[in-house]
């Protein structure tokens, strides 16, 4: 029997850019059985431009009665496959573009590495490129200390430790296994906990056949010399949870690296004294948070 | 006059009733009596045999085939109630033996059925537990199903046992004359006694005989055996043991079934002797094709199922009867997905149990808000946990509400005592088999399941057929069946917590309960796209045939 694949897109407030992440979504050469979008109650026309999917019988909306942020919309979506019954879920943003081939293109390249590496794979991911062609700064993978070793047997494939979601496959086996994204997450590392939380067993792998477009407003990374009032909120939730990560998750020689080079990087940046207490704060607050990730029922 | 295959020819019925006609036994006293020389005419083949037939008091259980069978003595309740002469039909001889070999089958008392509860432990410790057990009968479960969460995260995946080697060896058959004869299946039960693997055991026993089977079936459990008289056996040969089996007679059994019979295939319901032996099967003859029937997960020991796991690689396919178990399966025990069938059981018997297109608003009106309880009164449906919901709810809400307590079974005391403590007894109707399921359910609003583990419940799809709302506990594959909004924990104190509250709002809105139900008539649906088990097992048994 073949495999069912259910694409999962989150959404809040971009319908400029979602008719085109949806259509490139549906004209893969290897077609989604579902596509599943997440619709994080948004205010803008993307529940109009969603209606316009409603006679495709592969497309299911669910709109949320809150903005949940990208964890709680990922695990909405996740879920809801896995309920399906999806045996690979493809999840992205709502600015990422798929070139046709993505889908088959790591549906094949994730199959190669598990035979390489005679291993169950816990997630691949597509390379992410910016609208000019260039590599994207904000959507590069970690890699291992082998990284190259499925290049070495001939596969254009990298052996890596954790990706953001922008065109990630994820088989049921690992949703199975290490449940959903951390929902209390929001936003900003539920997609670097994730990927390290499902690679208990192995690494993922990085297919570089497989080809997205993330059209961001600029193609820069982030860090936190970047901080300023109007973005804070955002960083806030990054240095709590990634706080909470490393301290609980991970070592404290590594919490204790995160939380110098933070400052490092907020001096360097000149990051007012108020914002970086505000960080600090945050930090603080990630010893005491520690989600616990919620499991999925099998429904069909 | 049980029909059960016998493997042997009457010289002297001694009065039993084995011959037919009236006799000492009863029905189910005949069909263990066959059962067990069936037993010794295959270790003693050519044989002879003078039988002393014991009848013991109720509660006693039957040995049936064990070493007590060779020992010319009894304890004192027991009863000689005939002595019957049989040889043996099976071919082979005595050789320069004796041909006439005393036997003394001990038939048990009535009433020995359903295996011993956590709680019945002997001494003072026993006494200890069931004090706590039954004085306290939801603190007790809290600790219980704390432990279980306990054993599930970190006791059992630290004890299983290791998967046992593939067999490499393709020997097709050690007797290949052996073709020639009726083609047989072998089926391994725990016991016959009434249950759903049970019930669902001898469905697949009669599609055998359907299929021009000869059916064999083994059981492994002690038990008065209360279903050896259902027509399913008619014709089929059963051989209940009474474990363990003296001296060599495992593998006199073993070899004496595999040369006297074709047999094509094995298909293990519930049985652990004959699971531990699949790897003897296939590795003298591997073209016997092995499937086992799994349906639920045992948390605190792994069950049959972490049993089926360690023996995966000599099993061809592993059918399982919910989507929790195939998942369970393939995804966190790596049993390769192409060896795992889903088909499930919907109705057992009981028709089609098709969900109504469209449901109507609740029944009357004008009578109070009924919820139903329907199931064995056993310690895995937890009736006592129903009552002090029952209580709790009754306390919260103004309006009239009505409780039916339907079904039977060990804690059948224990509920008669709760309903009177927990103040129910003005509200509560307690209603027994052979009262019909279908008429508590025309009578319900809402169905509370609030068992510690479930496969698929039969009673939700009945349920759902007279459009009843169900409100469940969220264990094995419920969530297959019920809305997710009417999903509760299993902790007993988190469970009346949210039993109650959901209860309430179920009651004061009529749109939510119409929405559960739609949920339920959803997943009804989208199941039975699956394949169902009685076609996929039909199939199966057809291929056995080539």
């Amino acid at each position: 029997m073949t495999d069912l694949v259910a694409a999962v897109v989150v959404t809040y407030n971009r319908v400029d850019k979602l008719g085109r992440v949806l259509d490139s979504i549906l004209a893969q050469t290897r077609a989604v059985d579902q596509l599943i979008v997440i619709d994080n109650a948004s205010s803008d026309s993307t529940p109009e431009l969603l209606a316009s999917y409603g006679d495709d019988p592969r497309v299911e909306v669910v709109r949320l009665e809150t903005n949940t942020g990208g964890a709680g919309g990922f695990a909405a979506g996740m879920e809801k496959a896995y309920e399906r019954g999806a045996d690979w879920v493809w999840i992205m943003d709502d600015d990422c573009y798929t070139g046709e081939t993505a889908l088959e293109k790591l549906l094949d390249g994730h199959t190669a590495a598990e035979k390489e590496l005679d291993r169950k794979v816990p997630y691949s991911c597509s390379l992410v490129r910016y609208t000019d062609g260039s590599i994207c700064e904000m959507n590069n993978p970690g890699t291992t200390w082998d990284w190259g070793r499925l290049i070495a047997k001939g596969q254009n494939t990298v052996v890596i430790t954790n990706c953001s979601f922008v065109s990630v496959l994820i088989p049921r086996r690992s949703i199975a296994r290490y449940g959903l994204p951390l929902v209390e997450y929001f936003i900003w590392f539920d997609d670097m906990e994730y990927t390290l939380r499902i690679s208990a067993d192995g690494p993922g792998v990085q297919i570089l056949d497989s080809v997205v477009t993330h059209d961001m407003p600029d193609n820069r990374g982030v860090n936190f010399g970047d901080l300023n009032s109007s973005n804070a909120w955002k960083f806030y939730y990054g240095a709590r949870n990634e706080s909470s990560y490393r301290w609980h998750h991970d070592n404290k020689l590594d919490w204790l690296k995160f939380v110098l080079g933070t400052y490092v990087w907020m001096r360097r940046g000149r990051v007012s004294r108020r914002l970086q207490l505000g960080v600090a704060k945050r930090i603080l607050a990630g010893l005491k948070f520690n989600p616990v990730p919620k499991q999925v029922r099998s429904v069909r | 006059m049980t029909n059960a295959r016998k493997l042997f020819e009457i010289v002297d019925d001694g009065d039993s009733g084995l011959a037919g006609g009236d006799g000492r036994l009863s029905e189910r006293e005949l069909g263990l009596l066959v059962g067990a020389l069936n037993y010794h005419s295959l270790i003693q083949p050519g044989r002879e045999f003078k039988t002393v037939v014991l009848r013991g008091p109720d509660g006693a259980l039957p040995r049936l085939t064990n070493a007590s069978c060779h020992l010319l003595e009894w304890d004192s309740d027991r009863a000689v109630v005939c002595t019957v002469g049989v040889r043996s039909s099976v071919s082979g001889g005595p050789g320069g033996a004796s041909p006439l070999v005393p036997l003394v089958i001990d038939l048990g008392g009535e009433g020995s059925e359903g295996g011993a509860a956590f709680y019945d432990r002997a001494g003072l410790k026993g006494k200890v537990f069931r004090r706590a057990r039954f004085g306290a009968p939801i603190a007790f479960d809290a600790l219980r199903q704390g432990l279980t969460d306990v054993y599930e995260k970190r006791v059992t995946p630290k004890r299983r046992a290791h998967r046992m080697a593939a067999i490499e060896s393709t020997a097709m058959s050690v007797t290949p004359s052996n073709k020639e004869r009726q083609p047989a299946i072998l089926f391994g039960l725990h016991w016959f006694e009434m249950g759903g693997a049970e019930r669902w055991a001898l469905e697949s026993i009669a599609l055998a005989k359907e299929a021009g089977f000869l059916p064999i079936v083994v059981t492994d459990r002690d038990s008065s055996h209360p279903w050896i008289t259902r027509p399913e056996l008619d014709g089929t040969l059963v051989l209940p043991l009474s474990i363990p089996l003296p001296g060599n007679e495992d593998a006199d059994l073993l070899l004496a079934l595999l040369s006297e019979f074709s047999i094509r295939g094995i298909h293990v319901h519930h049985n652990g002797w004959l699971y531990e032996r699949l790897a003897w099967f296939k590795a003298m003859d591997h073209s016997i094709q092995i499937v086992d029937s799994l349906h639920i997960i045992e948390w605190r020991t792994g069950g049959f199922v972490e049993v089926a796991v360690k023996l995966s690689n000599t099993i061809d396919v592993h059918h399982v009867i919910s989507p929790h178990l195939r998942d369970y399966l393939t995804l966190e025990r790596d049993v390769p997905k192409e060896r795992v069938a889903l088909a499930p059981l919907y109705g057992l018997n009981t028709g089609d149990n098709a969900p109504a297109a469209a449901a109507p608003a609740r029944k009357d009106q004008g009578s109070p808000f009924t919820v139903s309880f329907i199931g064995r009164l056993t310690q895995q449906k937890r009736p006592y946990l129903f009552l002090r919901y029952a209580a709790q709810l009754r306390r919260s809400v103004r309006e009239d509400i009505r409780f039916i307590v339907h079904g039977d079974g060990m804690l059948a005391d224990e509920t008669v005592r709760l309903i009177t403590r927990y103040g129910l007894s003005d509200c509560l109707e307690l209603r027994r088999p052979p009262r019909s399921v279908e008429e508590t359910l025309a009578d319900s609003d809402l169905l509370v399941i609030s068992s510690d583990n479930e496969g698929l419940t039969l009673t939700t799809f009945e349920a759902t057929a007279q459009n009843v709302a169900v409100l469940s506990t969220d264990v094995g594959s419920q969530a297959s069946l019920v809305s997710a909004k009417a999903l509760v924990p299993r902790q007993p104190f988190a469970f009346i917590k949210h039993a109650v509250e959901l209860t309430k709002d179920i009651m004061a809105s009529e749109e939510l309960r119409t929405r559960i139900l739609d949920e339920q008539r959803e997943k009804i649906i989208a199941l039975k796209e699956l394949p169902e088990a009685r076609a996929w097992t039909k199939t199966l048994y057809e291929g056995w045939k080539a």
